[in-house]
């Protein structure tokens, strides 16, 4: 039985730009709830981080945060500092991001001599060279759990960046077993970079099963009698902001009350204002930048929908944190959260027409709506952290005793 | 030796068409909703992988046999009018199945509806639309029911004695024959006159969904092993009184069962060693009146199916969403005939199709596969959203 486990992140509430620190603490909480141990890493250090039971924390200090760099294109542009309410950029530290993944590497070798561990589990590529260097040194088992693959980030195989696809592709290619958060991503994988299917386990991500309710009284609020829909994300290309506005545009010629709240912040929000602009329904797009914590939950509740329109999606945590805030969910087909909630309607993001028509049903139909809530709060008991610890386990017990 | 009753049920909806939520309302009256180039696609497809192979089987061993096949057989009245639209050879190659004499025709719902459970007067009307058709297609008057998905209640047994019926076809479910066996002829409770023929489902489900799973065990299925299911079905006693009744749909053949599983031969060799061994095929109608003497009663008080786990309405009209449309549908009848427009009364009509409440079904587990081959959109919200906006409009035009 697997009993220690190293991990290698790179963001963790409550410093995170999105998904992938979500996923890890959910992943770390419940793994350590069953009684795995874990040291976990991160390139920078994160105060105020809700520490459990067995896990341990090690900060390797990168130094890359000190100044804005505004050439950076890729997912992680963006980390939000939530104790000061503001994006962070990262300091370019004289090289790319690709520099200071392996600078993590080196520095994260120095640092792991002091521990025992039976396995090596590593998040997405950005952790692909420290892996892959303790992996060697170690001679441990390596997994390697995909949380976006570059396609997604890219929103498109003509615009990967390379060099980062070629991390990633060694990291699977390398790696003893790779564990994707979805079957999409699992084809992706499969397609993209030719690893063979047997590599590769899905675990979907999962949602924890407390109950942090806020109070929040709609009727009083901005939003009584407007029907609201939501979309939380980053604001990239790969989210699909775009194409929700295309949406929304089409729903306000039609609906006068009807508004759209926008939940996020990234390199496309300059572009997504504009576009509401020239769309001339600024007066019904709210863009509210990063919300966490309460303030994301309270946005949940005013909503009645929530769309994930991504042009690529591996999960989407948000949708799960939607339904559990008891709101109905409209998802892009491209999506890992689809495969799990039968109780959604799936859109293909391009069609725009689709989306307003489909949003505007659920808006318009009440009893879709009970249904859509009823039938995805059911789906959500199957998606648990708890549900994903117990896979991964097995996992770890396989590639060891296998 | 016992008997054999084949019964074989064949219909398809006009199919609607995507209906924009933002084309509710409008001027145009004579919109129309349904999908006519799907429907016009998949009854191609249909005529050829399945009606036209299978009538032929049935001519052929009609002929070989020396006419000791027989069969029964209903055709939806939607099925038909799509048929002699669109592929009007098929008509003269049903007449020409119907004319051996050996082949009978049950009569049904027009529109293939769950009218009975809604509307006394829609049933009725739609039950003498069929039976009219049935006279007008194929010079026929059918004397056997069955009402769609085999749907069946005991208050519905005076209104099908009264519309000239004397026998119904439904599912031999164990929560209404409670150990007893399917193969007798029952009737109806209160209504000795109207006798019930009950489905052999085990048997039946054998060769509908069970033939080309090659995970099921006994898989692959051969003539000799179903019919020695068959004998081992057969209580001791008088042979003669028993009647196995394997009821389907009629696109088993070559549709749900492709022709590459072998249904076609299969089936070819099953009736002919069947025959060889004593066995005698009887017409529904054949079996009825083989037995019209006093039988013992049936008392089945919630509607009753051939579907799903549960043998009941559940898979039309279970959830929230497919109740809030079929009531909503019926609740137009006065507002709609009130109308005296003919295209929207049969628009009204189709919509009645049971298809499109199916499609709304939210039952994932077991029964899920089942749902999802039959089902023409991506989930049952969708197919939810499309008909719903549909009755937005047909409402929109009645205000």
């Amino acid at each position: 039985m697997i009993k220690n486990v190293l991990m290698i992140g790179w963001e963790y509430p409550p410093l995170n730009s999105g998904g992938l620190g979500v996923a890890c603490q959910g992943l770390v909480n419940s793994l350590s709830a069953i009684g795995i141990n874990i040291v976990f890493y991160l390139p920078q250090r994160i105060t105020n981080i809700n520490q459990k039971k067995g896990v341990v924390f090690n900060f390797i200090d990168c130094a890359f945060f000190k100044e804005a760099d505004k050439n950076f294109l890729y997912t992680y542009t963006y980390l939000i500092d939530s104790n000061k309410g503001k994006s962070v950029k990262f300091y370019k530290n004289g090289g790319t991001l690709v520099e200071l993944v392996k600078i993590y590497a080196n520095k994260l070798l120095e640092n792991t001599k002091d521990y025992n561990f039976d396995i090596i589990h590593a998040h997405d590529w950005l952790t692909v060279p420290a892996a892959l260097a303790l992996r060697e040194i170690s001679k441990k088992p390596l997994i390697l759990h995909i949380h976006a693959t570059e396609f997604d980030r890219a929103g498109g195989i003509y615009s990967l960046n390379s060099e980062i696809a070629s991390i990633e592709k060694e990291g699977l290619i390398r790696a003893d077993k790779v564990i994707a958060v979805s079957q999409y991503t699992k084809e992706k994988i499969v397609n993209l970079y030719n690893i063979l299917p047997e590599r590769i386990e899905v675990v979907h991500n999962g949602i924890s099963s407390e109950n942090e309710d806020v109070f929040l009284n709609r009727d009083k609020s901005f939003f009584k009698n407007k029907n609201t829909v939501l979309f939380v994300g980053r604001l990239t290309i790969q989210k699909g902001v775009d194409w929700f506005l295309k949406a929304a545009e089409k729903i306000s010629k039609i609906n006068e009350n009807t508004v759209f709240l926008i939940v996020g912040d990234g390199d496309y929000k300059g572009k997504a204002i504009e576009l509401a602009n020239d769309m001339k329904i600024s007066d019904k797009v709210i863009f509210t930048g990063f919300l966490r914590g309460g303030e994301l939950k309270k946005a949940y509740k005013l909503a009645d929908v929530f769309v994930l329109p991504s042009v690529s999606e591996p999960f989407g945590i948000t949708a799960l944190e939607a339904i559990k805030s008891g709101v109905p969910v409209i998802l892009s087909n491209n999506s890992g959260a689809r495969e799990i909630i039968k109780g959604s309607i799936g859109v293909d993001f391009w069609n725009t027409k689709d989306m307003a028509e489909k949003i505007t049903a659920v808006l318009s139909y009440p009893r879709l709506k009970n249904k859509l809530i009823e039938d995805s709060k059911e789906d959500l008991g199957f998606a648990t952290w708890e549900r994903a610890a117990d896979k991964i386990v097995k996992i770890y017990n396989n590639l060891t005793h296998g | 030796m016992a008997n054999i009753c084949l019964y074989l049920h064949a219909h398809q909806p006009f199919r609607l068409r995507k209906f924009s939520i933002f084309e509710i309302g409008g001027n145009v009256i004579n919109k129309n909703y349904f999908d006519d180039e799907t429907n016009n696609k998949c009854l191609k497809r249909i005529i050829l992988k399945s009606y036209i192979p299978t009538i032929n089987l049935f001519k052929d061993l009609i002929k070989k046999t020396n006419k000791k096949f027989h069969l029964g057989l209903s055709v939806s009245g939607v099925l038909l009018e799509q048929i002699e639209k669109q592929n009007p050879e098929v008509i003269d190659l049903l007449k020409s199945l119907v004319n051996t004499g050996v082949c009978e025709l049950i009569g049904e719902t027009y529109y293939h509806s769950l009218a009975s459970y809604f509307s006394e007067k829609e049933f009725r009307l739609q039950l003498n639309t069929h039976k009219k058709k049935l006279r007008k297609v194929f010079d026929f008057i059918p004397k056997t029911f069955r009402n769609t998905e085999l749907l069946y209640y005991n208050q519905l047994a005076p209104i099908i004695l009264d519309m000239g019926y004397n026998g119904v076809l439904i599912e031999g479910a164990d929560k209404i024959l409670m150990g007893r066996s399917p193969n007798f002829v029952y009737s109806a409770k209160n209504y000795n006159e109207l006798k019930l023929l009950t489905k052999n489902y085990r048997l039946s489900d054998d060769i509908a969904f069970r033939f080309s799973d090659s995970h099921w065990r006994e898989y692959p299925l051969s003539p000799s092993k179903f019919l020695s299911w068959i004998k081992a079905s057969l209580q001791e006693g008088k042979l003669e009184n028993q009647t196995i009744n394997i009821f389907m749909d009629y696109e088993t053949f070559g549709e749900h069962q492709w022709r590459e599983t072998g249904i076609f031969d299969f089936f070819e060799s099953f009736v002919l060693e069947a025959i060889s061994q004593g066995f005698k095929f009887l017409t529904p109608g054949e079996v009825i009146q083989k037995n019209n003497s006093r039988t013992e009663e049936l008392n089945i008080v919630d509607p009753l199916t051939w579907a799903d786990t549960e043998r009941d309405l559940s898979a039309w009209i279970g959830n929230d969403l497919q109740k809030d449309i079929a009531y909503r549908l019926y609740g137009l009848e006065k507002k709609v005939l009130a109308s005296k427009n003919a295209y929207i009364i049969n628009q009204w009509r189709r919509l009645q199709t049971s298809d499109h409440f199916y499609y709304v079904c939210t039952k994932w587990s077991n029964d899920g596969d089942v749902h999802k081959y039959f089902n023409p959109y991506d989930s049952p919200y969708d197919a939810y959203v499309n008909y719903m906006n549909i009755l937005r409009d047909l409402e929109f035009k009645l205000s």
